[in-house]
């Protein structure tokens, strides 16, 4: 088990080596180097010289992803908790849910600014929405999904609807929420970066688009190395949490069939 | 068996009482009636095992007298209660096809999961009461171990502790055994013969496995299918406390073969329309 785990290491590190370094070749004998593509050396360079800017932009950036993420969970929880209560709204919900997620969130965001100002409120209302979807579907398909088995067993126990909730269909609900998580906290991120673009002082969007107006290509692709470092620093984030908080979650197909054999 | 389509009702005080109970499900514009005309009783102590080929309706008749469907005619009282009643007074214990254990509590949480939910005695008190039957399991080794870790035939003996726990008066068994490998199965039987013996609580299993009916039973209910009805029954008055010596025993394959006559001769349908 140990050497299939270190061998998958080593050879995700060998890839990762390759790629970088044909990134180089690539880039050193371009044309006109430093135009389109940045060596490697370059990104780490603007990385190194200019690190107190990455680090303050991408607190705030994390902070108004975090805070629409916050946003998100609430209002999707509220909601399918709502629908999985009073079936009859739940149709509805479904349906608003879907015709948001719809909206491209990219034209939203101008008419957002009109509404809420240029301030920290657009940020996190469009890093929200980017987060929200992921969040509510996969939370209301879990709840739905409670294995017949452990219902008929809270059945024949005699649990009434709240006991069957919180004994059964909230813990069987929560490893998935947490799994939904990992795909809705680097979109938050994203949603961030993307409402910055419409109008902000500081953040990575507002780096990337400076950088790419002052025509700084190393700065451009550091800020994309920042943005996706803390895209895979979230989704790492939850997917350790989840694995802490729901250890059982990782051995379910075992549990489900189980070793046959007394 | 001079009557075979009506199984004796047993004496008025019945544990289970069964009278005319028949279910149709909707299969798209299709009715299907899985069982029709069922009338049985279960006396007080007794242990009665259902038997027929797949599709005859016997887990679905389970599942009505343990309340989880309702008959579409018929009634089925409980003692002296409705099921409904029997039901909300914790009657019943309910082993399932599969075990049905909540991957995130320990052998012993899932045995005490049922106590909790009644709010029966103290943390403590139901604790002390989910190890003593952890230990008449012979799980006494697992109180704190999750499921995923434990074998099918393991995690069957705690879904028969869970069922126990509530001290029901009536064990329904739903082919507890039915996925389990042939030697596991005899070793679990076996087991269940002894747990039995020490409760001596109503008990009814559906099974489609000749051997174990015999081996567990004090009579067989024989069902087919298409309509699911009763065609007879089989008394099995062999003596008690029964161990793997009696697999060898005479009167054993007598009646084995006694009882498998009967499903062969009852006109079965080959094909069923549902399982």
């Amino acid at each position: 088990m140990k050497s299939r785990r270190a061998r998958s290491l080593l050879l995700t590190a060998t890839a990762w080596l390759l790629l970088v370094g044909a990134w180089w070749l690539f880039a050193a004998h371009e044309q006109r180097p430093g135009t389109i593509w940045a060596t490697p050396g370059q990104i780490l360079g603007s990385l190194v010289s200019l690190r107190s800017a990455y680090v303050a932009n991408a607190v705030v950036t994390l902070k108004e992803a975090a805070l629409g993420f916050i946003l998100a969970v609430s209002v999707a929880v509220v909601l399918a908790l709502a629908g999985e209560r009073y079936k009859k709204i739940a149709a509805t919900t479904q349906r608003a849910a879907v015709a948001i997620y719809s909206l491209p969130i990219i034209a939203l965001a101008p008419a957002l600014v009109l509404w809420t100002g240029p301030g920290l409120t657009t940020k996190v209302v469009i890093a929200g929405l980017g987060a929200f979807f992921p969040v509510l579907i996969n939370l209301v398909q879990a709840l739905r999904t409670t294995p017949a088995g452990a219902l008929e067993l809270m059945q024949v126990g005699g649990a009434g609807s709240w006991q069957v909730f919180r004994r059964v269909e909230l813990p069987y609900a929560l490893p998935i929420l947490f799994v939904s998580f990992m795909t809705a906290a680097p979109a938050a991120i994203t949603g961030a970066m993307l409402a910055e673009w419409v109008g902000a002082n500081a953040g990575l969007g507002i780096q990337l688009l400076n950088s790419m107006n002052e025509f700084d290509i190393p700065q451009l692709y550091a800020t994309l190395v920042v943005a996706s470092a803390l895209s895979v620093a979230a989704w790492l984030l939850f997917r350790v949490l989840g694995r802490l908080f729901f250890p059982w979650q990782t051995s379910v197909g075992a549990g489900h069939h189980g070793r046959e054999g007394a | 068996m001079e009557n075979a389509a009506e199984a004796s009702d047993g004496p008025t005080s019945a544990a289970v009482k069964v009278s005319g109970v028949g279910r149709t499900f909707r299969l798209g514009r299709r009715e299907l009636v899985a069982l029709q005309g069922i009338s049985f009783g279960v006396r007080d102590g007794e242990f009665v095992s259902i038997i027929g080929p797949s599709g005859c309706g016997k887990s679905t008749l389970l599942r009505l007298i343990a309340g989880l469907i309702a008959p579409s005619s018929g009634s089925i009282s409980i003692g002296e209660s409705t099921v409904r009643e029997a039901r909300a007074a914790r009657k019943f214990g309910f082993v399932f096809q599969e075990p049905t254990l909540l991957p995130w509590r320990s052998a012993l949480q899932n045995v005490t999961l049922l106590l909790e939910l009644a709010r029966r005695g103290s943390a403590a008190e139901r604790r002390a009461r989910g190890i003593e039957l952890l230990e008449l399991v012979g799980l006494g080794q697992f109180v704190d171990t999750p499921p995923a870790k434990l074998s099918g035939g393991m995690q069957r003996r705690v879904g028969i502790a869970r069922a126990l726990a509530v001290d029901p008066q009536i064990l329904l068994l739903d082919e507890p055994f039915g996925a389990l490998d042939e030697i596991t199965r005899q070793q679990m039987n076996v087991f269940l013969q002894s747990v039995w013996t020490a409760q001596r609580t109503t008990a009814l299993l559906v099974t489609h496995n000749v051997g174990e009916a015999v081996f567990l039973s004090d009579r067989v209910i024989v069902m087919s299918n298409g309509p699911g009805r009763i065609v007879g029954e089989l008394q099995i008055d062999l003596p008690r406390p029964r161990d793997l010596t009696l697999l060898q025993d005479q009167r054993y394959f007598a009646l084995a073969g006694q009882l498998t006559q009967m499903l062969f001769t009852s006109g079965v349908a080959l094909q069923s329309a549902y399982s």
